[in-house]
């Protein structure tokens, strides 16, 4: 039951209940407010400061809008709409870009969404306001079976939130638009809302989309591709993150104290929800050292500049060498980085080496759409993009001189055996 | 072994049988279970049984990167795509022979074929069935795929744990 409505700048009002309400006002979701979507994306797009605040209230509102069209009964449209409504409430400063701080000082990967999970069983507040439904909401984030549900109905509720087709998506790839002033990510919502459909007559249920939605699909995920290669991987938007990430990972031991933030400390979720983009900047940036220094250029947009580009699947015929790029990580691009920075004499963090990989259909492999009665592969029957090859770019950013080019291209010709 | 590696020797090791984009998920899942040494990625459950995003990464940039190749296959209702490796992949499974899971590799596609010639439908009950087994015993996962109603019939049921049977994943 509606119990206040909130202006959104998609979708008009959204209407909340009494205990959606209860969850926005608490202290660990309006911490939300002060973490930017997507983290330094404003280094291009200026406008882009909008939070995990709005975009959560808009997943609740598709989730709310798609299992209604699922027919799902009404408890059921609780938990999905309170699960939405939580999805992100585990993130950290600057969104995705903490993950690798908390998992560097952890040993081990961890993800917002296990610390959403964990902060909907035990922050007091959060568990408090849950109740007995904490432990549906957890289990529908999880993809675990949902005490007291079918498997059938925890696996299609769990794909409403987080699936092919799910609304986290199709929230994210409009409202980044929106506030970015793009266009590349605007599909027509309604048409797929309204033609999403369930496998149900197949025996299993999942989300899947009627033939009818079919242009909707199409449009869906050409503006996914769009705004991977347009935004999310822009490469002055990757070096300000990667370059953000480096401010904070030096930042542990002096400005973040690792046993502040060890997940199993029982006064871990105390000091988690205290950091946001603005209080760590502010902490990193009143400290002396590298994490300051770091921190203070991406303030005067004062970036690390590409001194090399390649495309791996064509630039490097050597096939162990190429191989070596391609199965590239985190841990071994810091050691090139290192490398490379050694030889020149510079600081670590004076040279960043990143690999972005544009999805072309990867996830859009699972999306069903139902075609005389049969649930089959988008991919299977789409004449767009579906026969071309992700996009991988390899990239090292550093200071741009001769001298930085020269030492890069020197690398790059003996350890990949190419010429830049 | 990661998963690179892993999938290299999959594809080397299925002679030239056919396994589509579908099936080579599910032999990975199956595999991770089989094969200790082998890093699979985390994987979630979807329709035709655990997928793995990761995994789906990982396979697009061995195609992007020029060692495995995607092959359409046209069909009356729908096309299907499936995996082989092109010259470069098969230059480095070889070099990859000399590691001690390219002999488990090995017997275990040789069971795959034998038992179900990587059908998908199989790998898939087989594959659900371990999804199942991951938080409850064997005899509970049975009981309730046959009760969930969740797509999985006794015929289902029986055609995937004749699989794992096979493959020592589950009690005779």
């Amino acid at each position: 039951m509606t119990y206040k409505s909130v202006h959104d700048p998609l979708y008009g009002f959204i209407d909340l209940s009494e205990l959606e309400i209860r969850v926005i006002d608490s202290v660990v979701f309006r911490r939300l407010h002060r973490i930017k979507q997507l983290a330094q994306a404003n280094t291009v797009y200026p406008s882009a400061s909008h939070t995990r605040f709005e975009h959560s209230l808009g997943v609740c509102h598709l989730a709310g809008r798609m299992a209604k069209h699922l027919e799902f009964d009404d408890k059921m449209i609780r938990a999905v709409r309170l699960a939405a409504l939580l999805h992100d409430v585990g993130h950290g400063p600057f969104s995705h870009i903490f993950e690798p701080v908390l998992s560097s000082i952890n040993h081990q990967e961890i993800s917002h969404e296990e610390i959403s999970q964990m902060m909907i069983t035990k922050d007091p507040e959060l568990s408090s306001i849950l109740g007995e439904l904490a432990p549906q909401v957890v289990s529908i984030l999880a993809h675990k079976p949902v005490p007291g549900w079918t498997l059938q109905e925890s696996m299609l509720a769990a794909d409403v939130i987080s699936g092919p087709l799910d609304v986290d998506r199709m929230d994210y790839l409009r409202r980044d638009s929106y506030h970015l002033g793009v266009d590349y990510g605007h599909f027509d919502l309604d048409q797929l809302l309204h033609t999403i459909t369930t496998t149900k007559d197949t025996g299993e249920r999942w989300v899947a989309v009627n033939i009818k939605g079919w242009g909707a699909i199409e449009q869906y995920r050409l503006g996914r591709y769009l705004m991977h290669a347009q935004v999310y991987q822009h490469h002055t938007i990757v070096i300000a993150n990667r370059m953000c990430i480096d401010s904070m990972l030096r930042a542990v031991g002096s400005v973040i104290s690792p046993d502040e933030l060890l997940v199993d400390s029982p006064d871990f979720l105390d000091n988690y929800t205290k950091l946001d983009d603005q209080s760590l900047s502010d902490r990193i940036l009143s400290s002396d050292g590298a994490a300051a220094d770091i921190m203070g250029r991406l303030r005067r947009r004062d970036l690390l500049k590409r001194v090399c580009e390649i495309y791996p699947g064509s630039d490097i015929p050597d096939p162990k060498a190429r191989l070596k790029m391609a199965k590239m990580n985190y841990a071994t691009q810091q050691k090139v980085a290192s490398e490379i920075a050694h030889t020149l004499h510079l600081d670590e963090h004076d040279i960043v080496v990143h690999t972005s990989h544009i999805p072309v259909h990867h996830n859009e492999d699972q999306i069903l759409v139902i075609r005389d009665g049969v649930p089959r592969h988008l991919n299977d029957s789409s004449p767009i993009i579906s026969s071309h090859s992700p996009i991988d770019k390899f990239y090292i950013f550093g200071p741009d001189n001769k001298k930085v080019r020269d030492t890069v291209r020197d690398y790059m010709c003996s350890e990949f055996g190419i010429m830049i | 072994m990661d998963t690179f590696d892993g999938i290299l020797l999959l594809l080397y090791c299925k002679g030239d049988a056919h396994i589509g984009r579908v099936a080579l998920q599910k032999l990975v899942y199956v595999a991770g279970h089989k094969i200790p040494t082998l890093e699979i990625p985390p994987y979630k459950l979807q329709y035709y049984g655990p997928f793995s995003e990761e995994l789906g990464r990982i396979l697009e940039r061995l195609v992007s990167t020029s060692f495995v190749s995607e092959n359409m296959t046209p069909g009356g209702h729908y096309e299907s795509y499936d995996y082989s490796l092109n010259d470069d992949g098969v230059d480095i499974s070889n070099d990859l022979k000399s590691k001690p899971e390219y002999v488990t590799i090995k017997s275990f596609m040789d069971v795959c074929q034998e038992t179900c010639n990587f059908d998908v439908a199989a790998l898939s009950y087989a594959s659900k069935i371990l999804y199942l087994m991951t938080d409850r015993s064997y005899d509970d996962a049975v009981l309730d795929a046959e009760q969930s109603d969740w797509g999985l019939y006794r015929g289902d049921i029986k055609m995937g744990i004749k699989t794992l049977q096979r493959l020592n994943l589950v009690k005779h």
